[in-house]
C-alpha cells in the first residue's frame, strides 16, 4: 500500500480515507443546515410584500440621515501589533496542544524544552507589549 | 330545496369520475412505477428482521403500522438521522428555540413586555411561532450598492457553519454526528469561520455601520480566540485526548473544573466575547451602531442569523457543560449543582433532552 494512503499511528494503522470520513459528517451537516433553512428565504420572498420601489428604502441605514460617501470606508484601527502577537500565540498554541495531548506519554525531560519555548514566547510578548506602550500604538 | 347543484348531470359526474381515475392511473404508471423501479434497482435496501425491505413490503405497513418499528430503529442509527434529527440539526434547532423562548421571557419580565409572557394564553408559547411568521412575512430589503450574492449567502453560511459546529458536539455516549480523533481542534477550526462570515457580510452590505460593526466583531472574535484555545489546554493535558467524547469520558469521576477553576472562568468569559453577548456586545452596540454587522439584514435573513447565533449559544453551553468542567455521566451530583450556570446539572447518561429543557 502506498505510503500516502497509510498513516501508521502506533500499532493501529488507520487509512487516510477513514480519518477523512470521520470529518465528512461535518460537511454533511453544513450542507443540510443550508438546505433546510434556505427555503425559508425563498418562502419569505414569496409571501412578503414587495411594494413599489422607493429609492430611499434601499439606502443604507444611518438613522434617517441620507448617507454620504462610500459605505466601505477606510480608517485606522492600529491593530498591527496586536495581530502580530495573535499570530505568534496562534502558532504557539498549536505546539502547546501537540505537547499537551501527548504529555502522558512523554518523558519528564520533555518538560524543559516546552518551558524554554514558553519563555521565549512570553519574552517576545512582553517585548512587543513594551514596544506597543512606548510607541503609544494603543 | 334541493341540495344537488342545479346544473348537475349524472352523466357528467360519472364522466368526471372516469376522468379522475384516468389521471390517477396515468400518473401512477408514468411517475409512481418508475420511482418504485428506480428504488428497486439503484438504492441499496436494508435488510430488516431477515427480510429485504422492498417497496412492496412497505405497502404492508399501511395494514400494520407496527411493522415500521424495526425500520425506524435501524434508521435511527444511520448518519442521515444523526445529521437531520437527533444530535444534529433538529435537536440543535429545538434547543435554540427553547433558548430563545426562555431568554425572551426573562427579558419580558425585566422590560415589562407583554407578548412573551401571555401570547398564546399559556406561558407565551405562541410567541416564537409568531416571531417566525413575522420575520418570514417581512420584506427583505437589500441596500442599493450591496454585493448581492455575498449578502444573500451570509445568513446561509452562518447557519451552515453553526450546523457544522453542531456536528462535533457529543450529546450522549455514542451520540455524536462526527467523531474525529481531533475533535477539539475541529471545534477551533469551525469557530475560526465566524469572524470571516461577519466581516464578509459587513463588507458586502456597503453601509458604514455594518462595516464598523463587522470590524469590531472580527477583532473581538480574533482577540478572544487565543484565551479560548489556551483555556482548554489544561483539559487536554488532564484527559490526554483531543477527542471530545473521550474528554467527556475522562470526567466520569471528577470534573476537571475541580483542578482548573481559572481555566473555567477564562473559558466562560471568552465564550461570552465570542458570542458577542453582554458585556462584550461592542460589535452590536445599539447606542452607537444600531445592530453592528446585522444592521442591514431584514426579515428572514436576520431571522436565519439569529437562529445560527442561538444555535451557537446552545453549543457553547453544551461545551461549557461537557468538555471542560461541568459534566457527569451519572446523575449523582446533578441535583446538587443547579445554579447560575445553566448546564451544570446537565444529565449525560439517562435522558438527554429533558434535563436540557429543565436547566436553561
Amino acid at each position: 500500500m502506498h505510503r500516502f494512503l497509510y498513516s501508521p499511528t502506533g500499532l493501529l494503522a488507520t487509512l487516510v480515507g477513514e480519518a477523512a470520513s470521520s470529518f465528512s459528517p461535518i460537511l454533511l451537516l453544513f450542507t443540510f443546515a443550508i438546505v433546510a433553512t434556505g427555503p425559508t428565504l425563498i418562502l419569505s420572498r414569496m409571501i412578503a410584500p414587495r411594494r413599489t420601489s422607493n429609492p430611499v428604502k434601499f439606502l443604507p441605514m444611518e438613522s434617517g440621515q441620507v448617507p454620504q460617501g462610500e459605505g466601505r470606508t477606510h480608517f485606522m484601527m492600529q491593530y498591527y501589533s496586536f495581530v502580530l502577537m495573535f499570530v505568534v500565540f496562534d502558532v504557539a498554541s498549536i505546539f502547546l496542544y501537540a505537547w499537551g495531548s501527548s504529555i502522558l506519554d512523554l518523558p519528564k525531560s520533555a518538560t524543559l524544552p516546552i518551558i524554554g519555548f514558553l519563555a521565549i514566547i512570553f519574552a517576545a510578548f512582553a517585548f512587543a507589549l513594551y514596544q506597543a506602550g512606548r510607541k503609544n500604538i494603543w | 330545496m334541493s341540495t344537488i347543484a342545479p346544473q348537475f348531470r349524472l352523466s357528467r359526474f360519472i364522466g368526471s369520475l372516469f376522468d379522475l381515475i384516468f389521471w390517477v392511473i396515468l400518473i401512477f404508471s408514468l411517475v409512481g412505477l418508475p420511482i418504485v423501479f428506480i428504488v428497486l434497482f439503484y438504492i441499496k435496501l436494508p435488510v430488516i428482521n431477515g427480510q429485504l425491505m422492498t417497496p412492496y413490503l412497505a405497502m404492508t405497513w399501511m395494514a400494520d403500522p407496527s411493522r415500521t418499528l424495526p425500520i425506524v430503529k435501524s434508521f435511527m442509527h444511520t448518519t442521515i438521522f444523526r445529521v437531520m434529527a437527533f444530535p444534529g440539526f433538529g435537536f440543535a434547532a429545538l434547543l435554540a428555540a427553547a433558548t430563545i423562548f426562555v431568554e425572551r421571557k426573562f427579558l419580558a419580565k425585566m422590560q415589562l413586555r407583554v407578548g412573551p409572557l401571555y401570547c398564546g394564553k399559556i406561558e407565551g408559547i405562541l410567541q416564537l411561532m409568531g416571531d417566525g411568521f413575522k420575520l418570514m412575512s417581512k420584506e427583505i430589503i437589500i441596500p442599493a450598492k450591496a454585493d448581492k450574492p455575498i449578502f444573500w449567502l451570509g445568513p446561509l453560511l452562518f447557519v451552515g457553519t453553526a450546523g457544522a459546529f453542531v456536528a462535533l458536539i457529543p450529546v450522549a455516549p455514542g451520540w455524536v454526528v462526527a467523531n474525529p480523533s481531533v475533535g477539539l481542534l475541529a471545534v477551533f477550526a469551525v469557530i475560526g469561520f465566524f469572524p470571516i462570515i461577519a466581516v464578509l457580510t459587513a463588507w458586502a452590505a456597503n453601509s458604514k455601520w455594518t462595516f464598523i460593526g463587522g470590524l469590531r466583531a472580527l477583532h473581538q472574535m480574533v482577540a478572544f480566540e487565543i484565551p479560548l484555545i489556551l483555556s482548554l489546554l489544561g483539559v487536554v493535558i488532564l484527559s490526554g485526548s483531543l477527542n471530545l467524547s473521550q474528554i467527556v469520558q475522562s470526567q466520569e469521576h471528577f470534573w476537571w473544573i475541580a483542578f482548573l477553576p481559572i481555566g473555567a472562568i477564562v473559558f466562560f468569559i471568552t465564550i461570552l466575547a465570542e458570542l458577542e453577548r453582554i458585556p462584550f456586545d461592542l460589535p452590536e452596540a445599539e447606542s452607537e451602531i444600531v445592530a453592528g454587522w446585522l444592521t442591514e439584514f431584514s426579515g428572514m435573513m436576520y431571522g436565519l442569523i439569529q437562529l445560527g447565533t442561538y444555535k451557537i449559544i446552545c453549543i457553547c453551553r453544551i461545551i461549557r457543560g461537557s468538555i471542560p468542567w461541568w459534566l457527569e455521566w451519572s446523575n449523582g451530583l446533578a441535583s446538587v449543582s443547579a445554579g447560575y450556570y445553566h448546564s451544570r446539572n446537565y444529565n449525560w447518561s439517562c435522558n438527554c433532552t429533558l434535563p436540557w429543557i429543565a436547566t436553561f
